[in-house]
């Protein structure tokens, strides 16, 4: 009997496969195969059978990306979708820095240069400028200021290749740390010639002519990256005794992020080759250093490589738009693209991008600038990029338990177990992404799952949102919350009586009351009205001063002029007339604070199921209050009327961190 | 190699053991591999279980024995007693085909080794054997 049963992929079943077919053999006839010397040679023939099944199985899995596992294959299958994973980015700064030149023979140096190389020392890690940089000096009083100089961790290594055209040579970075953003490749004819020419990198070869001086980059083994020179065809070929000099920054990636300080170690010179000490250098920090990432991970590389090649280097649908977004910014965590038509109202001709960046700060305007610039030569003609922050939609709960007192657990180490499972239901639903919906039930039912001690859980449910003013000027700012709003009471009309209030905003300060806290709040048939408090009551200044939408979510404020918030509020600079009312007007607008916030509480209409309001909204999860308390006591109401508490919020909320699921790319991992 | 058409004969129970020689040495007469039958089969598969170290086979790490350790152990009784365990155990366990009567481990103080016999009778058939090995460091 010829074994027919091939699916066996276990030892023990392919060594039975084996000796049940040797039993059938008449040479074997009376053989005993367990125990005997036979047992080994049937034990190293299902061995070597059990050896080639999982070679050939790994074989097959590595080949493709969707079951490769091993670093080096899945960076291999993305090159035939011609993706490059990017390597380990530096951490960036910015910083000012201004120093005080000398008189020579009368006169103050024409200009003052920083070489390339380190500069700057701080949290334990060297920083460099990596260019040339050069400032005019002022000639009158000598002082010679560098604004907004980048730096970039790390330590810039120059290493060298001589082309030897007689045998197949691989140009390695023989780093896994380096920076590859930062690589420079220069190419001079000879060893000892001192002219080279700069070869730069090459992205699409349909504009790459015979001549071009380029390069290619893949990465090529344990994530050291190779480069590739021309053809002669497409891009120029390197020809022997050529000498190929990369500089590029070995960098300690995202572990030198949140540096606020920094010493200047850096040489000055100026027009007249003189040379300034570092100590006479005034240091600012315009930015603390941020961006500096670990090379992509291999999950990563398994979900961009795909899209990337669909895109086809062509930004035609809103993906396209997203996925480009990540090639060309690496600090980009997540980015979602909309088309401005989606808006209400329309923005005709525009695609909006927003990016959330894996360090959570927002980008400035340089950065936003050349994402689009970056962006531009992929788009339609017509189409216009824009790059946007991610609006934020903060979700404010609190969870009320009841628990089994004779279970054996106690109020304190339930509490930590709430907490706990809170924090796993955020990881494992993302929520703070885009496109998430905050679903009540399976909140609840983590809490539930929390200990076996808790028998019921109920939840209060507000939305956060904060209104940013521009300071003393007169605007209406309009939030949305994607969903419609509750309503306290809908038959109850306009004569028939009043309503309560379901929105209420922190305090601000006015223009016109610069003297007194306000705050505003909804009438409940869609008006806004402002009012201050006196301690005893409320005193309305304002009964028109913005409208809600309850159906569709929208709320307008204004037009108003806002002068503070919150504890941000001018000491100097305004002129009181009343004291009592807080009327009074604007001495000096210079003097009034700026980076003002005022936060917007509001109740859901369904608080089961809440959207992000756009598709460019994160949805974020205020660190719960969490009251526990024994079985049968009665919980509040679900929708907390007249117990909104704005003021709390003030600063922006501590919210819960999801952890992101890295892989390394290990086998053992 | 022609087939063996399969028949009721295939599945009684043979008493009849056969395996190959470990020698691998050729059979004058029929040119294939050396055989060892019955007694000599079971004695052969004894050594093999016994000069077997644990981990030693594939798939099945507790084959085998660590006598092999209780060499460099002091030369004693209480080393030979647990060698004369360890032998009852494996054997029990994965030679079914006889039944112990007997382990002895002699220590050989002069030669730094342990002279084991092995008496045991095979199931089925009223003969005693007896099967004697010397161990020694390697």
């Amino acid at each position: 009997m010829i074994p027919n049963n091939l699916t066996g992929l276990d030892f023990v079943d392919i060594k039975a496969s084996i000796v049940s077919y040797l039993k059938t053999r008449q040479e074997f006839t009376d053989y005993d195969f367990e125990g005997s010397s036979l047992s080994y040679l049937v034990d190293l023939l299902a061995y070597n059978t059990y050896y080639t099944a999982f070679n050939a199985n790994m074989a097959m899995n590595e080949a493709f990306l969707p079951s490769a596992t091993v670093r080096d294959n899945v960076v291999n299958v993305a090159k035939l979708l011609n993706y490059v994973p990017h390597s380990k980015v530096a951490s960036a700064a910015v910083v000012n820095v201004s120093i005080q030149t000398s008189l020579t023979n009368g006169v103050y140096p024409s200009s003052l240069t920083i070489r390339r190389g380190p500069v700057a020392s701080g949290g334990n890690y060297v920083w460099n400028c990596l260019q040339d940089t050069t400032v005019e000096v002022n000639p009158t009083t000598g002082a010679a200021s560098f604004e907004n100089l980048h730096l970039k961790e790390g330590t810039i290594v120059n290493f060298s290749y001589i082309v030897n055209t007689f045998q197949t040579q691989i140009y390695q970075i023989p780093s896994s740390d380096a920076d590859i953003s930062t690589l420079q490749v220069t190419v001079k004819p000879n060893e000892s010639s001192t002219t080279s020419d700069i070869y730069n990198r090459a992205g699409n070869i349909t504009d790459i002519t015979p001549t071009s001086r380029v390069y290619f980059v893949n990465e090529g083994e344990d994530q050291r990256f190779e480069v590739r020179f021309g053809d002669n065809s497409i891009g120029r070929a390197l020809t022997d005794g050529e000498v190929i000099n990369f500089s590029y920054l070995v960098s300690d990636a995202n572990e030198a992020n949140a540096v606020q300080k920094f010493q200047w170690i850096g040489q000055f010179t100026d027009s007249a080759a003189i040379q300034y000490a570092p100590a006479l250098a005034q240091v600012s920090t315009v930015t603390a250093s941020s961006g500096g990432a670990e090379a992509e991970s291999v999950e990563s590389i398994k979900y961009n490589a795909p899209r990337y090649y669909s895109s086809q280097y062509r930004a035609v649908t809103a993906q396209d738009y997203a996925i480009l977004t990540k090639s060309v910014y690496d600090n980009a965590e997540s980015v979602v693209a909309y088309g401005g038509d989606s808006l209400n109202p329309p923005v005709y001709g525009k695609v909006y991008i927003a990016v959330k960046t894996r360090t959570g700060s927002l980008l400035n305007d340089a950065t936003k600038k050349q994402i689009a610039t970056d962006l531009r030569k992929y788009a339609m003609a017509s189409i216009d990029p824009v790059i946007v922050d991610p609006e934020q939609l903060y979700i404010y709960n609190k969870i009320f338990v009841q628990y089994d007192t004779g279970c054996g657990s106690d109020t304190s180490t339930i509490k930590t177990e709430v907490q706990n499972a809170v924090s796993e239901w955020a990881t494992q639903t993302a929520i703070n992404n885009f496109n998430s919906t905050f679903r009540a039930q399976s909140f609840e039912k983590a809490i539930t799952l929390a200990s076996k001690c808790i028998t019921d859980v109920s939840l209060q449910t507000t939305i956060l949102r904060y209104i940013k003013p521009q300071t003393n000027q007169t605007n209406s700012y309009v939030i949305t919350t994607g969903a419609p709003l509750y309503n306290s009471a809908p038959s109850v009309s306009s004569t028939d009586g009043v309503k309560e209030p379901i929105l209420l905003s922190g305090v601000f300060r006015t223009a016109d009351r610069p003297g007194v806290n306000q705050q505003f709040e909804d009438d409940g048939f869609g008006n806004l009205r402002m009012f201050y408090n006196t301690g005893t009551r409320k005193v309305f200044t304002n009964l028109t001063a913005g409208t809600v939408n309850y159906d569709s979510g929208t709320i307008v404020f204004g037009p108003v002029n806002i002068v503070g918030s919150g504890s941000n509020i001018a000491d100097t600079g305004v002129q009181l007339t009343n004291s009592i009312t807080g009327t009074g007007n604007i001495t000096d607008p210079a003097a009034l604070p700026t980076d003002l916030q005022i936060p917007v509480q509001f109740i859901p209409a369904n608080a089961g199921s809440i959207p992000s309001a756009t598709p460019g909204t994160v949805l974020n999860i205020i660190s719960p209050e969490v009251s526990i308390q024994p079985l049968g006591t009665i919980p509040p109401p679900s929708i907390p009327l007249n117990s909104l508490t704005p003021k709390v919020f003030d600063q922006t909320p501590t919210v819960i961190a999801v952890a992101s699921a890295l892989n390394a790319g290990s086998l053992n991992t | 190699m022609a087939q063996k058409s399969v028949t009721g004969k295939d599945v009684s129970v043979s008493k009849d053991f056969k395996d190959i020689d470990m020698s691998f040495l050729k059979n004058p007469f029929t040119n294939d591999i050396g055989v060892v039958r019955n007694e000599d089969a079971i004695k052969q598969a004894l050594k093999n279980i016994m000069l077997t170290k644990t981990t030693e086979k594939v798939f099945d790490p507790e084959f085998g024995t660590n006598i092999w350790v209780s060499l460099f152990e002091p030369m004693d009784d209480i080393t030979a007693d647990r060698i004369e365990q360890e032998i009852m155990n494996v054997v029990g366990q994965y030679e079914t085909r006889i039944t112990m009567n007997d382990v002895a481990v002699e220590p050989i103080i002069r030669e730094n080794a342990y002279h084991i016999f092995i008496t045991y009778r095979i199931i089925g058939s009223p003969m005693t054997e007896t099967v004697s090995f010397v161990l020694e460091r390697p």
